[in-house]
């Protein structure tokens, strides 16, 4: 029952994307458009401007709320990434050691300065690729991305990879019941063993996954096709990715800080 | 003729005979019952109607249109196979999405989709599952939500693999009433003889991948003699 759980979280985001909120109803490439300028605009702003990056902030947080997409699955799913960005971030902190400015009595090096725009451009790149997950089934989305003339055979990669995920995990559940079972008061599996469970493992969860692409191929599916649904381009779809793209061209080429500043003086 | 299959052989890549040179014609309406031990080809069978398995020799016409490569699209939206484990077969985020996979392959409308599907579940009497995952079902629902998939393609030739396995008999009992309301052409593949007397007045014994008898499955699975040759136990 544990690993059935375990599946169902790792699905759980595309389960969300079956819901049917103004956003959910977006055409799949209009959000798709707006989430990849979204990245390149954050990722495009340099090591030390955090203030500049604060704005996008706002993007994640409506969509979420727009979307009702619960905020701690996201979060606990940005939560996995943050450890790979603590290791390439923390040279900065020691090698940095310049002061940047003060807070207080509190000095702010560059290096922890850098540190904290790496965190940030992170949680707000996967926080933009999970709310794009999680109000666009998975295969509209590889729909959108051969219109998008991404070779076939790449999103048929994806596809498969991201239904061999369960698979995987199922066939190891079963398997490692089996293994409990038969070997006295064991939690997990012996290293002994563990090649030919890995190698075993292997074998079922491919023999599984043909199985499935098989299914597939029983109902229509070509590589050529995604069984996703047909959507119809509307002014509001246009409107909102346009809407996205103007904001985030709009904070990436005039500091919004610095202005409201310039606003604050003059007045 | 619903299906005509003439001499066919089916050989996997390490050279095992899986179907040897089988042939069999089903009309239009008729229900046969599948039988044969394990390893007898009844799963190859079928995925060499659906053009799954690639055919080495003989030659398979659903329709009238014949299995081959290039026809496959046609084939597989007049014939719908249901796998012996419903796992296999739903895939999608909810139990809407992989009924509604098939239909969109083929370019259907979503409104038209919609219909399909809801016509497929009321048929089944399973709406009320529409919306769920499909790890959440229990094998009794995966299963009608796996021939679900299959009818909202509006097949006209339907392939049973094992349908009662993972069954409990009220499931089971279920799925003998619906089998008989259907109107299709129908092959249920199956080791539960009670089962496939319940649900084809014919039956097709197989053994070592060829076609050993063909009968009606009252008088095939009461015959000792021949069973015990099939390496199967009369009821």
């Amino acid at each position: 029952m544990d690993i059935r759980n375990k599946i169902s979280a790792i699905y759980s985001l595309e389960q969300l994307s079956a819901g049917n909120t103004v956003i959910h109803r977006l055409h799949p490439m209009s959000k798709l458009i707006a989430t990849f300028v979204f990245i390149v605009t954050v990722v495009s702003f340099g090591r030390y401007e955090f203030g500049r990056l604060v704005p996008f902030i706002f993007f994640p947080t409506i969509l979420m709320a727009l979307s009702e997409t619960p905020y701690i699955m996201l979060l606990k799913r940005v939560l996995i990434a943050i450890p790979f960005c603590l290791f390439i971030g923390i040279s900065n902190l020691l090698l940095e050691q310049e002061t940047a400015f003060v807070i207080g009595n509190t000095n702010i090096s560059f290096g922890a300065l850098s540190f904290g725009v790496i965190l940030f451009r992170t949680y707000l790149c996967i926080m933009a690729v999970l709310l794009l997950a999680a109000v666009t089934p998975f295969n509209e989305l590889a729909l959108q991305l051969r219109r998008l003339k991404i070779p076939a055979v790449f999103v048929l990669m994806l596809e498969m990879t991201y239904r061999y995920i369960g698979v995987l995990f199922a066939e190891a559940a079963s398997m490692r019941l089996a293994y409990i079972l038969r070997s006295s008061g064991a939690k997990g599996v012996d290293i002994r063993h563990a090649g030919s469970f890995i190698g075993c493992l292997l074998l079922r969860s491919f023999a599984r996954a043909e199985r499935v692409f098989s299914a597939m191929k029983c109902r229509g599916y070509m590589i050529k096709t995604t069984g996703a649904r047909r959507f119809k381009l509307r002014i509001t779809d246009i409107f909102y990715c346009v809407l996205i793209c103007f904001f985030c061209l709009l904070f990436r080429f005039i500091d919004a800080g610095g202005k409201l500043t310039v606003l604050e003086k003059i007045l | 003729m619903m299906l005509d299959i003439s001499q066919l052989t089916v050989i996997y890549p390490d050279k095992t005979k899986a179907v040897d040179n089988f042939s069999l014609q089903v009309k239009e309406g008729e229900s046969f019952g599948l039988v044969g031990a394990n390893g007898a080809g009844k799963t190859s069978l079928m995925l060499a109607v659906m053009g799954i398995l690639p055919i080495s020799e003989g030659c398979i016409k659903v329709d009238n249109i014949i299995v081959e490569k290039k026809r496959l699209s046609d084939i597989r939206s007049r014939a719908g196979l249901i796998f012996q484990n419903p796992d296999d077969q739903l895939f999608m985020a909810t139990i809407y999405d992989d009924i509604a996979f098939g239909p969109r392959n083929y370019g259907l409308s979503e409104q038209e989709t919609r219909k399909r599907a809801e016509e497929a579940l009321c048929e089944l009497g399973i709406t009320h599952l529409m919306e769920r995952s499909a790890l959440k079902l229990s094998e009794g629902e995966k299963r009608l939500a796996a021939i679900a998939a299959v009818l909202s393609m509006k097949p006209s030739l339907l392939l049973f693999d094992e349908p009662t396995a993972f069954l409990d008999l009220k499931a089971r009992r279920n799925l003998i009433r619906l089998l008989n309301n259907m109107p299709y052409t129908k092959i249920i593949a199956s080791h539960d003889l009670l089962f496939l007397k319940e649900v084809s007045k014919q039956a097709l014994l197989m053994k070592n991948g060829a076609l050993f008898a063909q009968g009606a499955a009252k008088d095939l699975f009461h015959d000792k003699k021949l069973m015990e040759d099939c390496g199967l136990e009369v009821i």
